[in-house]
């Protein structure tokens, strides 16, 4: 895409685009990104909102992400669920993977979905950036449930977005990855929510064009 | 009335009767006396309006019962366990009070004397008269027809699930046999199948070889020996079938039996096979990744038929990343090649938030344009960076849309796109022959009480359109009530575009109560560009022969497609089955949706082992369709070459969802644990009943009527006052 830009030659002002929406559950409520947005804005083709837009156990079934630290927010697991079939992914941030593998067992069944530590092949270490590793914490590592064969919830060990706020505090585990690399890493995330596994089309792309001639 | 006419001459009555007193009594005392009448009395007058009551009783006490089918046919006259199941359910009935109820197979089915287990053609209507309560079925799983498999001839959601089968084995023969078989239903012309197998063997001691073939019509097309290791019982094999003939095939799947093997029914299944036209490729051009985006990829990816390659704007040619281009996984897109040599290839483009003049060269967008023009199809889907100036007033893309260039919308440093244009939507009015030309507005009418319940609908690139070249589907209404372009078709050259002016469409897939009308909606769309390609509005699916409690051969077949809701018994439609035309008054007809129909009937296939189906119809609305499948009938096997089959009984159970029992020790146990389960809590039924009846004596019941008592001891302290002065 880079080279077909360049080859272009464009000087063009793209600044209409849609702006994505950051949503999280409370108590977050009072954070803000404009330091994060500036970053999506200045590297990526997207626009990020810079405050946050905070749901609650009763109104996020129309939001298509949502950021939490656990799903004590919502009293009714199933409406999780239902959202999440619908389209809706979940990011746990600085929660607790063996919680969710027991919600996604009890309301989607065993055989529906499969939870796996994220492999270095997987979409996310390269939707943008190409990263070598997703950095671990207490032992916890970056874990995904795939369902309908995309993504639907990930649950990072640590707290992302506490560290990537205005005026964000050092959060444990991610002092030693650094504001940079945790940039990168949101920005990778971000690509998968809203590109999928755009990437695997690039892989095929011979073995399609071979098919479809 | 009547009761009324008793008051009044009750009143007269005491009135007179009052009277008459009044020499005796004096006339105070003496309507005193007769007022404390009247109203001691008063209780029998009010009987004469009796009050309705509503009680509970409980009717009739009914014991709970217990359905056993008992397979008595020839193979199992060995199971001498039976006699001792009976005799312990019994046994337990009576401690807990429910009822047995037994049925035989010989006595539901004559076949069984002629030495066939009619197990297939008792079962449903044994589960039916079951309903819900609970059941036991003891058998050896030996079947009449034991290829045609359970799911065909039974319908698991409406089978009581407080049941078990009790499966008899006999002494272990020898035999391989094909346990399962994995084919997906559709392949592609040009394009292999695989068929997985899974192949199961008893007893398992010696390393075996068998071999496996795959036939179509009697021809091999792919054949591979399978080696069971020593003490091993299954093994599983992929096998490629060659590309087939586009249609629809029925590969027959066989293991050569090896030496010593006396069951052989298992050896072999069908699988049916549709060979569909090439996949359809799609491409789909992205300007900036966005939710819209997602969920319109997520659709194209859920569909097989689709071979999607996609192409997103990730970076803004502005854009700094901040590190070495080794760090990015941007890798270069081969533009010219798409764009260039293989677009023809592809058969519907979808450009999403995409401004053709801002990426793409002069080149390729005018390749992009003939595309079109030369029978393409265009999805075109708007947003913040769709529709810029320079696209809809400069670029060829103003060949297959015209906007109206006088809109003072149209200002080349004002983007046409209102982020916060909250809208509903609305059916346009098209005229009759526009709407001819476009039917999916007809077919988006049908969704019509989900897509105008849609709220949350916002953004909306707002144009003019010209007045002509396009047919108007549906309106966006803004909160002044100003209708604006929203969703338009149109018909540029050979080809056909839809135009969704806006990128709010995946809220439709979150708002509702399932993705599904989401998916409907784009599925119509692109059924609508691609009509040529995949053009499928009638198809037959679970085409099943089989055999009835004569031994008649009887089919069933399901109709599905969107012209099916045009089906009729007329002579605008044929059916063909075994290669006789079908009369429809022989044919039941059953609708189970709007478009989704089951027929049925019986036939006489004579010695033929295959059966083929066309279902042909004429009509003004679709032109001329067919459709056609085909299915084994299933051959007739005795009881002594089926032998005992546990593992056929199991696969009724897991269809059933009830536990299996094959192990005869553990049969006391498990029958005294299932009875236990259903009855111990509640032997008797809880049957209740209401009943209204009409209540004279309500009176008794009022605790004032005492006090209207009490006026009889002073109607006679009123009357005896001189005496007892």
């Amino acid at each position: 895409m880079k080279i077909l830009s360049m080859a272009l030659g464009l000087s063009l002002s793209l600044s209409a685009t849609a702006t994505i929406e950051l949503v999280a559950v409370q108590p977050a409520q009072n954070w803000r990104f404009t330091r994060l947005a500036q970053e999506v804005q200045k590297r990526t083709s997207l626009t990020l909102a810079t405050t946050l837009a905070v749901r609650d156990g009763s109104n996020f079934s129309t939001s298509p992400w949502l950021w939490v630290r656990n799903l004590a927010f919502v009293a009714d697991d199933i409406a999780v669920a239902q959202w999440i079939r619908k389209g809706g992914m979940l990011v746990v941030a600085g929660g607790d993977a063996a919680t969710l593998t027991t919600f996604t067992a009890r309301t989607f069944g065993k055989s529906t979905g499969a939870w796996q530590n994220i492999p270095l092949d997987h979409e996310l270490m390269r939707s943008f950036y190409l990263l070598d590793t997703l950095p671990v914490c207490n032992q916890q590592r970056w874990r995904s449930f795939t369902f309908a064969a995309r993504l639907a919830i990930v649950v990072i060990p640590q707290r992302l977005l506490a560290y990537l706020r205005d005026g964000g505090a050092d959060v444990p585990c991610l002092r030693q990855t650094g504001r940079e690399m945790a940039t990168r890493m949101f920005i990778n995330l971000l690509m998968v929510a809203l590109a999928g596994d755009y990437k695997k089309d690039q892989v095929h792309l011979p073995e399609i064009l071979k098919r479809l001639r | 009335m009547a009761s009324a006419i008793i008051v009044v001459i009750f009143v007269v009555v005491i009135f007179l009767l009052g009277w008459s007193w009044r020499q005796q009594l004096g006339g105070r005392r003496a309507a005193l006396a007769a007022l404390c009448r009247l109203l001691w009395l008063s209780p029998l007058v009010l009987a004469l309006w009796p009050r309705l009551n509503t009680i509970k009783t409980a009717a009739e006490i009914a014991p709970r019962v217990l359905h056993i089918l008992i397979d008595d046919s020839d193979s199992m006259s060995g199971a001498t366990a039976v006699q001792d199941i009976l005799w312990q359910a019994e046994q337990r009935c009576r401690e807990l009070s429910c009822k047995v109820r037994r049925r035989y197979l010989s006595e539901l089915s004559a076949a069984t004397r002629r030495s066939y287990s009619p197990l297939s053609l008792v079962l449903p209507d044994w589960l039916a008269e079951v309903g819900d309560d609970a059941w036991l079925l003891l058998t050896d799983g030996g079947d009449l027809q034991p290829q045609l498999g359970w799911q065909a001839v039974l319908e698991v959601e409406s089978v009581s699930d407080a049941g078990m089968v009790l499966g008899f084995a006999g002494e272990i023969n020898k035999n391989i046999r094909l346990a399962k078989i994995d084919l997906v239903p559709l392949a592609f012309e040009n394009t292999p199948a695989d068929v997985q197998l899974l192949l199961q063997r008893t007893p398992a001691q010696q390393q075996e070889r068998v071999q496996v073939q795959v036939t179509l019509d009697g021809k091999v097309l792919a054949g591979h020996n399978v080696v069971f290791a020593a003490t091993m019982d299954k093994a599983r094999l992929t096998l490629p079938v060659p590309e087939l003939a586009r249609g629809m095939h029925l590969l027959e799947v066989e293991i050569l039996p090896p030496g010593g093997e006396k069951i052989l029914w298992d050896n072999s299944r069908a699988a049916l096979l549709e060979v569909l036209p090439n996949t359809v490729g799609v491409l789909h051009l992205l300007g900036s990744p966005s939710w819209d985006g997602s969920f319109v990829r997520r659709y194209l990816k859920s569909e097989p038929r689709y071979d999607l390659i996609s192409f997103f704007i990730l970076r803004d040619p502005m854009d700094d990343s901040q590190v070495d281009e080794r760090e990015l996984s941007l890798i270069p897109f081969p533009v010219d090649q798409l764009f260039g040599e293989e677009l023809e290839n592809f058969r519907v483009i979808i450009m999403q938030n995409f401004s053709l003049s801002r990426f793409l060269q002069p080149q390729h967008q005018q390749n992009l344009v003939d595309f079109v023009l030369r029978g393409g199809a265009l999805l075109y889907i708007g947003g913040p960076r769709a529709l810029l100036y320079e696209d809809i007033i400069t670029s060829p893309l103003t060949k297959i849309l015209q906007v109206d260039k006088r809109s003072a919308t149209l200002q080349r440093q004002h983007s046409n796109w209102q982020s916060d244009l909250d809208f509903k939507l609305r059916f346009a009015q098209p005229t009759a022959e526009q709407r001819a030309l476009a039917s999916i507005y007809d077919d988006w009418l049908e969704m019509q009480e989900e897509l105008l319940a849609f709220a949350g609908a916002r953004g909306l690139n707002r144009l003019v359109l010209s007045d002509t070249g396009y047919t108007p589907l549906i309106n966006a209404v803004d909160k002044q009530g100003v209708e604006l372009p929203l969703l338009v078709a149109s018909y540029p050259g050979k080809g056909r575009a839809i135009w969704l002016f806006s990128d709010t469409f995946w809220r439709l897939a979150m708002a509702g109560a399932a993705r599904y009308s989401y998916h409907r909606f784009l599925q119509l769309a692109m059924t609508w560009l691609l009509q040529r390609d995949l053009q499928r509005p009638l198809h037959i699916s679970n085409f099943v022969l089989s055999h009835n409690r004569n031994l008649d051969v009887v089919w069933r077949l399901e109709l599905q497609g969107a012209a099916t809701k045009y089906f009729a018994l007329s002579e605008q439609w044929q059916l063909q089955l075994c290669g006789q035309r079908q009369d429809w008054s022989q044919v039941n007809v059953a609708t189970v949706g709007p478009q989704h129909k089951t027929l049925s009937g019986r036939t006489a296939v004579g010695d033929k082992q295959k059966c083929r189906v066309k279902i042909a119809g004429v009509d003004k609305a679709f032109g001329a369709l067919q459709a056609e499948s085909v299915a084994l009938l299933p051959r007739l096997y005795k009881d002594e070459e089926v032998g005992r089959a546990p593992t056929h009984a199991e696969d009724l159970a897991k269809l059933l969802r009830v536990p299996f029992i094959v192990d005869h020790e553990k049969f006391s146990s498990k029958l005294s644990m299932f009875m236990s389960r259903h009855f111990a809590q509640a032997a008797f039924a809880p049957h209740q009943q209401e009943k209204t009846e009409q209540d004279y004596f309500w009176i008794l019941n009022e605790p004032w009527y005492l006090l209207l008592l009490l006026f009889l001891p002073a109607e006679v302290l009123l009357r005896r006052w001189r005496e007892l002065g």
